[in-house]
């Protein structure tokens, strides 16, 4: 509990008083010589427990009058948050103020958002904690800001809304930092946020660290959180996964834009939606249906010319308004160039999976046996497979330097004895499998790298895949298995390598050895990782609002939008310098809404006191923090009342003679006839 | 070598003359040496006819009703009642517990006052007065005369009486009413701080042997309302002893003892016929004196008729 004037408390000895005048009254007691002894001592014997009980009762309702009445002198504070703490305001109170996308949420039918909501609550404490020092951490640039005057929160520009994410360990830190450095006499930390997990990273071991860095300082630093969750409500979101112009028709110069959107809804939403898409200032509606919580979707439309351009994807309005839209950029495609290494049977259908297209000038692909490897110029390569045995030194040399670069190398077997392949990929001996019983995937990845589901949803037919020669790659310890055999051995597997990746396939795309030539797999699997190994070619179209910074601090970037003052810094939006753009997208965790568990906060930091306001959605900002002296007079009132009954019941007060008659006029004898 | 002169300051001569209009007297017969005011147990010659009865040989003939012999032709003589005079014992607590008082007057001093007027009284009505003082033994004893030097013999014992030591009350009224042979009015003045069966015991034994007796209960105010409202340290006046208590817990308890006390004491008075007095400080003895008298006239009178 809080007190406005705590220095109050050090007069609670006062609630003593009462029990020293009793005791001193008992010692100062005066001597009266006595007659009537015999009912006295019949008095005395027979003074009850009850008697005594009720002047012990009378005391403590002394005492606690005078306790309540110091109390409420004191001006003591609750409201469940700020007022749960013994002691006065801290020295310096350290505001860190989650300005995420999910911030900006309603959280039911509240007419502000939690962070608005969150400034008002964080205004009016702070006007009630007048005395002490105010530094503003909010989430994106986690700076600490030294506050003149708190109660101005709500008018700052660094607490506006925001398209990013939030990272509380990395703030608590900045924290810390703060406190070390500065030294203040007591600190408190103040937090209001949606307890979003993704920005809070409950699994994250710096939690250990800060655990450790909150005991090494040498006073306690109490963290009140306020809680600002709110159970998921009819919410969808969209966001842009890819936005890839196509040349559809070279003669003419007619181009497809695909758009690859996904949407994510909570799981009452379900139905029809509206999309609003604005491309290169002009507007067009599509209607797609919802049918499941995450759902991808691609939308094509045709371009007349191969230009590059810019748009959004906005829904209609609910309780997040923030993640009702999306922005995209959009460029006419880098030609990408790929090579295979090799000369078996297999090359044949890898170059028609790597270029399937002869018309398309932008994608091509080069056979190179492997004797010749060593003049590949691998600096405009984007996608290397490797179907031969292992290269000599200098390309080996050469190939590690692309990859790590940022190019993709797709290994297949050797079709030898086995050992080592390209790089670090290691081969087991070739296994042949009963020709009734071929090895068949079982297994395999349908989220995320090459055999993932269609932009369309549909899953590969990998299962289909019937593998009659297999030999088993295996690329390092922290290798990642996009699928594998039924009994539980690799089929593709991949690792980082620098800026690039490594793959590594189990079988060819040759008849002798599996139907993998037959394309259902290959193609969409060599296409994925063509466009992947491409990447690093194509200028940056779409980032993270929050993450990206330009790469010259000099750059001047500004929203294409002019109706809505947006920064690049924490704005999503689509800027642009000069000829060069990108749209921004916040990230996409803050469309997840898993929240952390409030029992678990206290976890986090073991040993810390940590406060949480549960349900401050539900708080109005004149009830966070309430004095309470006046129910503490009430209660004064109460024990006075309580003492007086106790005072004035029979058997305590002074018994006034019943019956003893009182002095009368006496009779004269004269006047009495005798 | 002069004789030292008591200080007779608890007589209030002007209270004495109004009250000498009233007569002292008592509830029953008595039996005097010489004739008096009061109605006697035997028959004698007074002009208050009492009854007949059948003559015997031996009777003297002067009470002989010869009108009624000649009526009826039998001898019947005709009895008077006899008057005489009164024996009273004036019982005075000199113990310590005499010496209270929330007021200006002591209870002893008001005792005194009572007893000496009292015996002043009676002995202007030509009644023998004694006086007996006690506290845990008899003191001193005067046996009841009437005469002027015995009422200065008794006047001057009262003046020189002290309360002190310890009461013993039950003690000296049993060995009172056996020392008392003829019929007697007994006045106690008294505190009575004594356990009520015990005191109770001693007027069963002295209405025994046929006494009046009558007690003036002195009470203080401040013993009834018990006001005090401190720790007191109470130190006992006769034996010294004390108690520390806070009189807001006893209270009740005190008042409910005391009440206890005065009822069992009011009802055995009332069971042995026992003119109970129950006095405070605060009322004027002349008062609670001419009370006294005024309703033992009353009851005499219809005790004649």
């Amino acid at each position: 509990m809080a007190y406005l004037q705590p220095w109050m408390l050090w007069a609670l000895p006062a609630v003593l008083l009462p029990l020293i005048i009793h005791l001193l009254n008992r010692l100062r007691y005066k001597t009266v010589h006595w007659a009537a002894m015999i009912f006295l001592l019949k008095a005395n014997r027979a003074a009850t427990r009850r008697a005594k009980i009720r002047q012990y009762l009378l005391l403590a309702c002394r005492m606690l009058v005078v306790l309540f009445l110091l109390w409420a002198m004191a001006r003591p504070l609750i409201g469940g948050w700020l007022g749960a703490a013994a002691g006065g305001a801290p020295e310096t109170v350290l505001i860190l103020l989650d300005r995420s996308a999910s911030m900006e949420a309603h959280g039911g039918d509240r007419p502000e958002s939690k962070r608005a909501h969150a400034l008002a609550l964080l205004a009016q404490a702070a006007k009630q904690s007048a005395g002490s020092r105010f530094v503003l951490i909010e989430s994106v640039l986690r700076q600490p800001l030294e506050m003149a005057d708190a109660s101005a929160l709500a008018g700052m520009q660094m607490a506006e809304a925001t398209d990013t994410a939030a990272d509380l360990p990395t703030m608590l830190r900045v924290a810390l930092d703060h406190v070390v450095k500065n030294k203040p006499g007591s600190a408190e930390v103040w937090i209001a946020s949606d307890l979003q997990a993704s920005n809070w990273r409950p699994d994250s071991p710096e939690w250990q660290d800060l655990a450790a860095r909150f005991a090494g300082l040498p006073q306690a630093m109490p963290v009140r959180i306020l809680d600002l969750s709110a159970p998921a409500g009819g919410n969808v979101s969209v966001a842009v996964k890819g936005a890839e112009l196509r040349a559809r028709d070279p003669a003419s110069g007619r181009g497809e834009l695909n758009l690859n959107l996904e949407f994510k809804a909570d799981a009452d939403r379900k139905g029809p939606l509206p999309l609003l898409i604005t491309r290169d200032g002009a507007r067009s509606q599509n209607d797609i249906a919802l049918t499941a919580a995450v759902q991808r979707q691609n939308l094509k439309f045709a371009t007349a010319k191969l230009e590059a351009g810019w748009g959004k994807i906005e829904l209609p309005a609910d309780d997040l308004l923030s993640d009702n839209s999306a922005f995209f950029v959009y460029a006419p495609p880098v030609p990408l160039r790929a090579v295979i290494i090799g000369d078996g049977p297999a090359t044949a259908r890898l170059r028609f999976a790597a270029a399937p297209d002869k018309a398309r000038t932008d994608r091509t692909v080069e056979v190179i046996p492997l004797t010749r490897a060593d003049s590949v110029a691998w600096k405009d390569v984007a996608l290397a497979i490797w179907a031969a045995p292992a290269p000599n030194e200098t390309v080996a040399k050469n190939l590690r330097g692309w990859v790590e670069a940022g190019g993709v190398l797709l290994c297949f077997p050797p079709e030898g004895e086995g050992g080592g392949g390209a790089l670090d990929v290691s081969w087991t001996a070739v296994e042949n499998a009963a020709s009734a019983t071929p090895f068949r995937v079982t297994s395999w990845d349908e989220f995320d790298g090459p055999l993932a589901r269609t932009d369309s949803g549909a899953p590969l037919p990998v299962a289909r895949l019937e593998v009659q020669r297999r030999q088993l790659p295996t690329v390092g310890e922290t290798a990642h298995v996009y699928g594998s055999f039924a009994d539980g051995r690799p089929f593709l597997i991949g690792r980082r390598l620098g800026a690039g990746q490594v793959f590594a396939c189990a079988t060819l795309p040759d008849p002798a050895w599996s139907t993998l030539g037959e394309g259902f797999v290959l193609l969409p699997m060599t296409q994925r990782l063509f466009a992947l190994g491409g990447s690093r070619f194509a200028p940056p179209a779409m980032a993270i609002a929050g993450e990206w910074k330009p790469a010259d601090a000099d750059e001047t970037w500004t929203a294409v939008e002019t109706d809505k003052r947006r920064d690049w810094r924490w704005h999503a939006g689509v800027y642009q310098s000069g000829a060069r753009r990108i749209a921004l997208n916040r990230p996409d965790a803050e469309d997840v809404p898993d929240l952390v568990e409030t029992t678990r906060l206290p976890l986090l930091v073991p040993g810390v006191k940590m406060n949480v306001m549960a349900g401050a959605l539900e708080l109005k900002a004149d009830r966070l923090q309430s004095e309470i002296w006046p129910a503490m007079i009430v209660v004064t009132m109460l024990f006075m009342c309580a003492e007086m009954l106790l005072a004035t019941s029979k058997g305590l007060l002074p018994q006034k003679p019943a019956t003893a008659p009182r002095v009368r006029a006496t009779p004269r004898p004269m006047e009495v006839t005798a | 070598m002069p004789l030292k002169t008591p200080n007779w300051d608890f007589l209030d001569m002007g209270v004495i003359s109004r009250l000498s209009r009233l007569t002292v007297s008592v509830r029953m017969p008595m039996l005097g040496s010489v004739t008096g005011i009061h109605r006697s147990a035997t028959r004698g010659s007074s002009v208050e006819f009492a009854e007949y009865r059948k003559y015997a040989p031996g009777d003297d003939l002067k009470f002989l009703d010869w009108r009624v012999f000649a009526r009826t032709d039998r001898f019947y003589m005709k009895e008077f009642e006899a008057d005489t005079n009164l024996r009273c014992y004036v019982v005075l607590d000199t113990s310590a517990s005499m010496k209270f008082t929330s007021g200006a007057l002591t209870r002893f001093d008001f005792a005194r006052r009572l007893a000496g007027t009292l015996a002043h009284l009676l002995v202007h009505q030509g009644d023998a007065t004694g006086l007996v003082c006690f506290a845990d033994k008899t003191l001193q004893e005067l046996p009841p005369r009437r005469t002027p030097t015995h009422l200065r013999q008794v006047l001057n014992t009262l003046a020189e009486a002290k309360p002190e030591g310890e009461s013993n009350l039950s003690k000296t009224l049993h060995e009172l009413a056996e020392r008392i042979r003829q019929r007697s009015l007994v006045v106690i003045i008294s505190d009575l701080f004594t356990e009520v069966p015990e005191l109770l015991e001693c007027f069963k034994h002295l209405r025994f042997y046929k006494h009046d007796v009558c007690a003036f209960h002195l009470l203080d105010r401040q013993e009834f309302d018990f006001d005090f409202n401190r720790p007191v340290r109470f130190v006992d006046m006769e034996t010294g002893m004390d108690l520390i208590t806070d009189p807001a817990v006893v209270r009740e308890a005190y008042g409910d003892a005391l009440n206890d006390y005065l009822e069992t004491l009011k009802h055995g008075c009332r069971e042995f016929d026992v003119d109970y007095r129950l006095t405070y400080l605060d009322q004027g003895y002349e008062g609670v004196l001419t009370s006294f008298l005024l309703e033992r006239i009353k009851r005499a009178k219809g005790g004649r008729r």
